[in-house]
């Protein structure tokens, strides 16, 4: 492969004084990818965004921007833009200056800074009032004046630190729609820091889990979904049943008062290690009579969302949460009481078989996909 | 427990309507100060610099005449005024570089050490005005750190009092606290992620102040220049003790003019005259200051 990568780290680390923040750790973010950071408030994301940008220096390892490394290179010579979380909009110029800011720094002409600021509201649909302050704008219209002005300069990369933090629930849903628009039509890197799962699945090419300043895993979001490699990345990502297991074999798992249940064994995990079986709730199926392979339960609760049933079920010493949709809850499970009698089934595929402890788990090293 | 607290602002809402009448009577002593000490002295200027000069026994003999105020037109009385606003000029800018720096520097420090740092620019102001004029000469005079420093290095040098540089210096570093303090108030006030945001998108050092820093503490700034600026016109005795008292500034006139010539009504008018200055300055500042954020204001065409 001849193109570079758009941003290439190699073993970067940052401690605060003994406070290790960011373990080392490689990564590597393609070209116009939409690649999201992905962890829980404090797990170093913002720290590591810093030492993208060179607001951080790293305290050992080496940040390359298309193929060159930049850590002698100051912030304002590095091809990126950054989204602060406070938006650090400059309060005393106008939502126009404050776009035009880096073309003014730059000294680009005049017309061509009039047709580029323009154009970067545009982008962000907020051509009404070019002439107002920050302070005359509501929390969505700051945060599209912000993002103006990181692509006005058609930087290589963009960084987002939790943009739509601030925003309430229906303006982040239609944010999150137009910064996906809007990266796909200027065609720039975006790197963006969240700590929302939600947010990273519908967004991203690939997503980077993070917690306590380590990667978890790299991957896109089915994947992230589908095959979370770590206990953390399984309960982080959507909900997720976490059954404490044992290697019977080299190839079955077995619980505590279940038996072998059934699960795809991908790590070489040595008979008799402690494991655990993660099975996403809507895998699993429910019946009011037995099937093949299924486990007997205990209705413990039962909660209506809607479009789904949130049931939980105590079997064995486990206790399980199955989701079934609405329309598929069979008349006979609908009039079952709590306390009824419940089997609980799932397919060999559903299930995944992790290091019980998060520590041993390998951390991953992203490339390009 | 909670009624009693949510009772107590209502209390609290009720005191001015009863008590409006102990609300004068709290503002009394300051009003009384203002008029006593202020109102009635400058009343009292105001009326001498009008009045009939006494050439036998000084003092004033009433009457009225504008004669006061145009002697002072005299190239002499005229020379120590503009060189008065130079200096005061010059004194303002030292402090507004060094101050604003300062201010600078300070307000970007970790938020635990600035008090600190605070701390050592206010502790010279502690000591008396005279004591800090005569440290001055100690330090750049013969015989001093300076002279004995610079003749080790092998430098031809001799002291530095008086000079222009030592008043300079000694006027700085009197007015460096009132000139740090105002800036460094709007300097906090500032989101620190500007300063990222700025250079995130290319700016360099003085690109920075030039768009985000200065604008931004514009209000500290012209503060600054006020309260630097006006007081130095006033300042008598460092240009006596470190410039050698060739060249007088108004400070020293009137007190020239009211002790050693005893003629009072001219002390007076000239006294006059500096005021005037004074709250010119501080309008043409003022006014400066608003043009400057109306400007802003509608920069974008
Ligand atoms: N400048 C700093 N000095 C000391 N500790 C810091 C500094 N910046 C961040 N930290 C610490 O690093 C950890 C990770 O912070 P951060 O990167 O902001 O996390 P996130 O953005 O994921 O919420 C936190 O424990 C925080 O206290
Ligand atoms: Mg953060």
């Amino acid at each position: 492969m001849t193109q570079t990568s758009a941003v290439r780290l190699r073993g970067i680390t940052k401690s605060f004084g003994s406070n290790l923040v960011v373990e080392p750790l490689d990564l590597e973010i393609g070209r116009n990818e939409f690649f999201s950071i992905l962890g829980p408030s404090g797990c170093g994301k913002t720290t590591l965004m810093r030492m993208i940008t060179g607001f951080e220096t790293p305290t050992a390892g080496s940040v390359e921007l298309d193929g060159k490394t930049v850590d002698r290179v100051p912030t304002r010579q590095r091809d990126l833009n950054m989204l602060f979380q406070s938006y650090a909009l400059f309060p005393h110029l106008s939502v126009y200056e404050n776009v035009a800011f880096e073309l003014r720094v730059r000294k680009t002409a005049k017309a061509e800074l009039d047709r580029r600021v323009r154009e970067a509201l545009a982008l962000v649909r907020l051509e009404d009032f070019p002439q107002r302050k920050p302070s005359e704008l509501s929390g969505g219209q700051r945060q599209r004046v912000a993002l103006a002005r990181a692509v006005v300069g058609r930087p290589a990369v963009v960084l987002l630190d939790e943009p739509l933090g601030a925003l309430d629930q229906k303006l982040r849903k239609e944010m999150q729609f137009e910064l996906k628009r809007m990266q796909r039509e200027v065609g720039i890197t975006f790197i963006y820091v969240t700590h929302d799962q939600e947010e990273a699945l519908t967004m991203s090419d690939r997503i980077a889990v993070m917690s306590k300043g380590r990667v978890l895993q790299v991957a896109g979001p089915t994947e992230i979904y589908d095959a979370p490699n770590s206990r953390f990345v399984a309960s982080f990502i959507g909900s997720c049943n976490l059954i404490d297991a044992v290697m019977s074999s080299a190839d079955t798992v077995e619980v505590a008062g279940l038996g072998p249940v059934p699960a795809t064994v991908t790590g070489g995990f040595a008979t008799g290690t402690q494991v655990v079986v993660a099975v996403r709730p809507e895998r699993m199926t429910l019946t009011d009579r037995p099937t093949e392979g299924s486990f007997a339960g205990v209705i413990s609760e039962r909660v209506f969302l809607g479009d789904e049933w949130t049931y939980h079920v105590k079997t064995g010493g486990t206790e399980l949460t199955v989701r079934v949709p609405s329309g598929e809850t069979s008349a006979a499970l609908a009039t079952l009481p709590e306390g009824g009698q419940v089997w609980v089934s799932w397919p060999t595929a559903a299930g995944r078989v992790l290091p019980a402890d998060d520590t041993t788990s390998p951390s991953l090293i992203g490339s390009p996909a | 427990m909670s009624a009693s607290t949510a009772t107590a602002p209502a209390r609290g809402l009720r005191a001015p309507a009863r008590g409006t009448l102990l609300g004068y009577l709290l503002l009394l002593p300051a009003v009384a100060v203002i008029v006593l000490l202020v109102i009635v002295p400058m009343a009292v200027i105001a009326r001498q610099s009008f009045a009939l000069s006494d050439p036998l026994l000084g003092g004033t003999m009433g009457g009225f005449t504008w004669d006061n105020y145009a002697k002072l037109f005299d190239p002499v009385y005229a020379k120590t005024m503009g060189y008065s606003l130079g200096l005061a000029a010059l004194n303002a800018a030292v402090c507004l570089v060094v101050g604003y720096l300062l201010a600078f520097y300070i307000s970007t420090r970790p938020a635990n050490r600035q008090p600190v740092l605070l701390m050592l620019v206010i502790i010279p102001f502690l000591t008396d005005f005279l004591v800090r004029t005569f440290a001055w000469i100690t330090l750049l005079g013969s015989g001093g750190p300076y002279v004995r420093i610079a003749r080790a290095l092998g430098f031809d040098a001799s002291s530095l009092v008086p000079s222009q540089f030592a008043v300079i210096m000694s006027l700085l570093y009197a007015f460096l606290p009132v000139a740090v303090f105002p800036i460094y108030a709007s300097m906090r006030a500032i989101d620190p992620s500007l300063r990222e945001a700025a250079s995130d998108l290319g700016a360099g050092w003085w690109q920075t102040h030039r768009r985000i820093f200065i604008p931004l503490s514009a209000t500290g700034i012209g503060s600054s220049i006020m309260l630097t600026f006006v007081p130095t016109l006033g300042v008598f005795v460092i240009p006596v003790l470190l410039g050698g008292g060739k060249d007088p500034l108004v400070g020293n006139l009137i007190v020239t003019l009211f002790t050693e010539f005893r003629n009072e009504p001219m002390g007076a008018a000239m006294s006059m005259v500096v005021l005037v200055l004074m709250l010119a300055s501080v309008a043409v500042i003022t006014g400066l200051l608003r043009l400057l954020s109306i400007r802003s204001n509608r920069r974008a065409a």
